[in-house]
């Protein structure tokens, strides 16, 4: 997938997630700040890598802020956020 | 579709939503800002029970209804403003608040910058302010660095005058020419005027402000209705990002101002400024205005030479780059 | 034996807390919304919600739904797309005005399904009818197609249509209600009521449900988990009525067992209408288990 430019989805609702996704020159970071951070990081983090890896994202800044999404809307915002940084 | 909340997006040019706004604000103390470009409000049965504003990139008037506080909406309106300004390719949102809201606040994505007693300065980017600091020009030096802070709204012999007197008593001269685009004259122009005008000083180093330093324009007025308290919490904020951050990042020892005899908000704010820099190691040093026989030479008086054509007058006042740039402009300034 | 279609909940796509949670009210079908629901900004949002829902979430046998936006929006096309991969169990048209509205959107599912190996004919449709004309062609799109679950009335814009407004007794709704509910009836498919949207007004909407079980519905679109309970209730069958039902059940097993051509009980004939009705007493009381 190209990234064109920078895009956002989610809210910071509960339950939802907000995930930015930065095309740059620079290798994948991925920030999460999330409220369940302690129980969940790492999966959520797997997670996040293993939708990026589908679509061969290798070069972006992914900004995640999380209050308490299940696996499906992590991954329905990201998508959505790579969807509109393709456009 | 189970909501109890309606939302609403309030422009500029919806002066009833605004009015309804301003209504609900006040009913919970806070101000509205008439400079404020986009509005969003959470309804239940037709009235307001939460709302948050922006001014461009400034998160302005933010505020809940105390019956609804704990319902999260706060991060709905965030998510919408966040959403809403990214449509217009705003990214980088910021926002001054209390200090007491300072957790609430982190928790909707905001990074603090500084910090003060009373307020706290917020912003969404997490590296933001470490690549600003990062991306400054640093010299090495041995002798003493300077600094001066100024809008140069045209630069003026009046600016000059102190410019040179400081980088004379300098190892290095840092300007930094405030970026708020409220000034007559727009940015880029005043920064090139003062590149231009300042090229025979080979010590000194002019440099755009950035969103850190801020200017009185962009600090809300909401934050007390007091003046003094209000002059109290904006000059210690601007003052501890620059001598915290700024000034440590460059070294610099000296901070240069000229006499104010016409503003009495600058007066004030550098009696802060003597109070508050020494406390950093910063040497605050005061220097006379230039006189010409017409008074203290000052920014707005060229603005109205110009304005009035008086191009004969203006010769003297100013330094040849800003005279060439006030002529060009056809005998007057545009407003724009 | 016909699926209960008593309460279809709406969803609104892009809400995460909702799309999660909506089994717990246990409606007999769930309708996840990308349409009216959703703001123009946020469509695609709401269409990769919901897909990524109907994959992942466990909706425990609840019938699935799920609003597209017309063929003729920017969205509608990539809303098939997406959602038919994802495999609800039926797709709900807005605004069908005639049947060939209906072939258009099942060719593209047909497609769809060839294209990714899903059973053609697994996803079924639903048309909302929701304008004068698509009243008068109720009995066309009713039979347009195998695919066809159900027809349903979308009342608000019908009302603007017909140049009124809704009242409490909803008389300017009797004609179409007449007609949606006869056409499908006459197409042996499922008949859906309008929503009723004063949330607060339990008496009035009450009365509404009662109509609209008395003129033959199948039950009625849901936008609060509170309305689910009234409607059930009130569909339920009366003590005297499962009685009979299962008396009538019975006689019937013991027909076969003699091997009876007729069947006759308390004097009266048993014929098809009779077990037919009998049987959706039963299943309208949660009994299932004929044996």
């Amino acid at each position: 997938m190209n990234l064109k430019r920078r895009a956002i989805a989610g809210t910071m609702e509960s339950s939802d997630t907000m995930i930015e996704i930065i095309p740059w020159e620079k290798s994948l970071e991925i920030n999460l700040k999330s409220d369940v951070e302690k129980q969940y990081g790492n999966q959520i983090l797997d997670l996040v890598k293993k939708v990026l890896a589908e679509d061969n994202i290798e070069n972006a800044c992914v900004n995640i802020i999380d209050k308490g999404a299940l696996d499906f809307t992590i991954s329905a915002r990201l998508k959505t956020a790579l969807y509109r940084a393709s456009k | 579709m189970f909501s109890e909340y309606k939302k609403e997006y309030i422009d500029r040019y919806n002066s009833l939503g605004r009015l309804q706004t301003t209504s609900f604000l006040k009913s919970i103390n806070i101000e509205y800002d008439e400079n404020i470009d986009i509005t969003i409000n959470l309804t239940k049965n037709d009235t307001i029970i939460a709302s948050a504003s922006a001014e461009k990139n400034l998160i302005k008037c933010i505020g809940v209804n105390p019956e609804f506080r704990s319902e999260g909406l706060l991060n709905t309106l965030f998510s919408d403003l966040v959403a809403y300004k990214y449509n217009q390719e705003i990214y980088n949102l910021s926002l001054f608040t209390k200090a007491e809201y300072e957790k609430l606040i982190s928790s909707l994505g905001f990074y603090t910058i500084c910090k003060t007693e009373n307020i706290v300065f917020m912003e969404n980017q997490k590296h933001k302010f470490e690549e600003y600091l990062e991306n400054l020009p640093k010299f090495k030096s041995d002798g003493s660095i300077g600094a001066i802070v100024m809008n140069l709204n045209p630069i003026t012999n009046g600016h000059l005058y102190l410019i040179e007197k400081a980088a004379s008593e300098n190892d290095l001269l840092y300007i930094f020419v405030v970026s708020e685009d409220q000034s007559v004259v727009p940015f880029e122009t005043r920064y090139r005027l003062a590149l231009e005008s300042t090229k025979h000083l080979k010590n000194v180093v002019i440099i755009k402000g950035g969103d850190y330093i801020i200017s009185s324009t962009t600090f809300p007025s909401y934050f007390s209705k007091n003046y003094n308290h209000w002059i109290n919490n904006y000059c210690e904020l601007d003052l501890t990002i620059f001598s915290k951050y700024i000034a440590k990042k460059l070294n610099i020892s000296k901070r240069y101002v000229g006499t104010e005899p016409y503003c009495q908000l600058t007066n004030y704010y550098n009696q802060k400024m003597s109070e508050i820099l020494p406390n950093y190691g910063i040497d605050f040093i005061l220097i006379e205005r230039l006189f010409s026989e017409n008074g203290a030479i000052s920014a707005s008086q060229v603005r109205k030479l110009a304005d009035e054509g008086d191009f004969k007058t203006l010769k003297a006042l100013v330094p040849e780059a800003t005279y060439n740039y006030l002529i060009s402009k056809n005998g007057g300034l545009n407003e724009s | 034996m016909e699926k209960l279609r008593r309460t279809m909940l709406y969803v609104p796509g892009n809400s995460p807390a909702m799309v999660k949670d909506i089994y717990i009210y246990q409606p007999d079908s769930i309708m996840f919304d990308l349409e009216d629901s959703i703001s123009l900004s946020e469509k695609d949002s709401a269409r990769f919600l919901v897909s990524e829902a109907l994959k992942k979430v466990d909706y425990q046998g609840i019938e699935t739904v799920v609003r597209v936006n017309g063929l003729e929006t920017e969205f509608g096309l990539e809303d098939l797309e997406m959602i038919v991969m994802a495999q609800p169990d039926v797709i709900r048209l807005p605004k069908t005005e005639t049947a060939s509205d209906v072939h258009e959107v099942e060719a593209i599912i047909e497609r769809i399904e060839q294209e990714n190996n899903i059973p053609i004919g697994k996803t079924k449709m639903m048309a909302a009818i929701e304008t004068a004309k698509g009243v008068v062609n109720a009995s066309a799109i009713a039979s347009s197609s195998k695919r066809l679950i159900g027809i349903a009335l979308g009342a608000e814009d019908y009302v603007t249509n017909l140049k009124t407004n809704r009242s409490p007794e909803g008389i300017e709704l009797l004609f179409a209600r007449c007609q949606i509910l006869n056409a499908a009836r006459a197409a042996g498919i499922a008949a859906l009521d309008t929503v009723y949207s004063d949330v607060e007004n339990e008496e009035g909407f009450r009365k509404e449900v009662e109509h609209i079980k008395q003129l033959g519905f199948d039950g009625k679109s849901i936008i609060n988990p509170r309305q689910i309970d009234i409607v059930h209730e009130i569909y339920a069958p009366k003590v005297k009525e499962i009685e009979h039902a299962l008396k009538v059940i019975a006689a019937i097993k013991q027909a076969e067992k003699d091997n009876l051509g007729v069947v006759s009980l308390n004097g009266k004939m048993i014929d098809k209408p009779i077990v037919e009705r009998a049987e959706r007493v039963l299943q309208l009381s949660g009994i299932y288990n004929m044996e």
